[in-house]
């Protein structure tokens, strides 16, 4: 079983970054959806299965912490691994994210940093299937990779 | 040693020319002279600027971070993030455009504090002109860094309150 990923940044060139990263993570991706801005991805995230959400913070329309509330709030996606992926400085934002079960890593990351939180989201190795231990993503535990 | 805003910004630009694109910078030694950026960049420069606004230490705290960078460096920046061998226009204009982003929030939060607020808008780039990146001189309110960078130029202007900085322009 491999993973859908839903990568939602208002940058096209920081999304194909994201992307190659996740493609390099060592887990089995079926398909990679993109999103510019937190109502295209709510609606991308509607449409299609989605395994994990890679999620920027400040974007037009609709910001990344929007599209995680509404995501928590809807039973189909309430429990999807999300990964906050942003320049976001404040600790009260970044509390708030992860409050709401969300990792959180710092732009600009290291392509290493990145496939870790992702792994560690997703909660499996590169070789288990999705969903097997998204509860072992402990909100507040970054593992270091603030940079 | 704490560093003033001119460093704050030089240094930060250095850092993630590094990680978001392996590109080597280094403050340049002789800034250009001139009335603004644009002017001392070659003809193909891009620019792009990140409004904020928010509250340090109890106070309002809004303005803007401009970047500037001349038409090799959009370009390396592009490439390297993308993993590609020629990015195109609309491509180094939102490379430009994200690396302002990061720059914009990581010397907010440094000059901030962890317990200040930001909302970033959505990057605007384009052409290095006045409207983005390469428009009025460091003056009060503002500073500005000048960067060596692989392949060209760059440069970093902030303009904020001086509230955000202590009493010897220094990011507490």
């Amino acid at each position: 079983m491999a993973f859908n990923v839903l990568i939602v940044d208002d940058s096209a060139v920081m999304r194909a970054m994201i992307a190659r990263v996740v493609r390099l993570s060592g887990l089995p991706i079926a398909a990679i959806h993109e999103a510019g801005d937190g109502a295209a991805g709510l609606a991308a995230a509607r449409e299609h299965w989605v395994d994990l959400v890679l999620l920027d913070v400040n974007m037009p329309v609709m910001d990344g912490e929007e599209m995680l509330r509404r995501l928590r709030a809807a039973p189909e996606t309430a429990d999807v691994p999300v990964v906050v992926v942003s320049t976001e400085g404040s600790e009260a934002r970044r509390h708030a994210l992860e409050a709401l079960g969300a990792l959180f890593i710092r732009k600009p990351f290291k392509p290493e940093g990145l496939r870790d939180v992702i792994v560690r989201a997703a909660g499996v190795t590169p070789d288990s299937p999705p969903h097997a231990a998204h509860a072992a993503a402990a909100p507040g535990d970054d593992g270091d990779l603030d940079f | 040693m704490q560093p003033t805003p001119q460093r704050l910004l030089a240094t930060t630009a250095t850092s993630t020319f590094e990680s978001l694109a392996l590109l080597l910078a280094e403050p340049a030694l002789t800034p250009p002279a001139g009335p603004g950026a644009a002017d001392a960049l070659d003809a193909g420069a891009v620019g792009a600027r990140v409004a904020f606004a928010g509250t340090a230490r109890g106070a309002p705290a809004g303005g803007a971070l401009a970047v500037a960078v001349s038409a090799g460096v959009a370009a390396a920046l592009a490439e390297n993030m993308l993993g590609v061998g020629a990015a195109g226009a609309d491509e180094r204009r939102d490379a430009v455009g994200e690396f302002a982003n990061v720059v914009c929030g990581h010397v907010l939060s440094e000059a901030g504090g962890p317990e200040a607020v930001f909302r970033l808008a959505a990057p605007v780039s384009g052409d290095a002109g006045a409207e983005v990146g390469g428009g009025a001189a460091a003056g009060p309110g503002a500073w500005r860094a000048w960067l060596d960078v692989e392949g060209g130029a760059a440069c970093v202007t902030l303009e904020a309150p001086a509230a955000l900085f202590d009493a010897e322009g220094r990011a507490p």
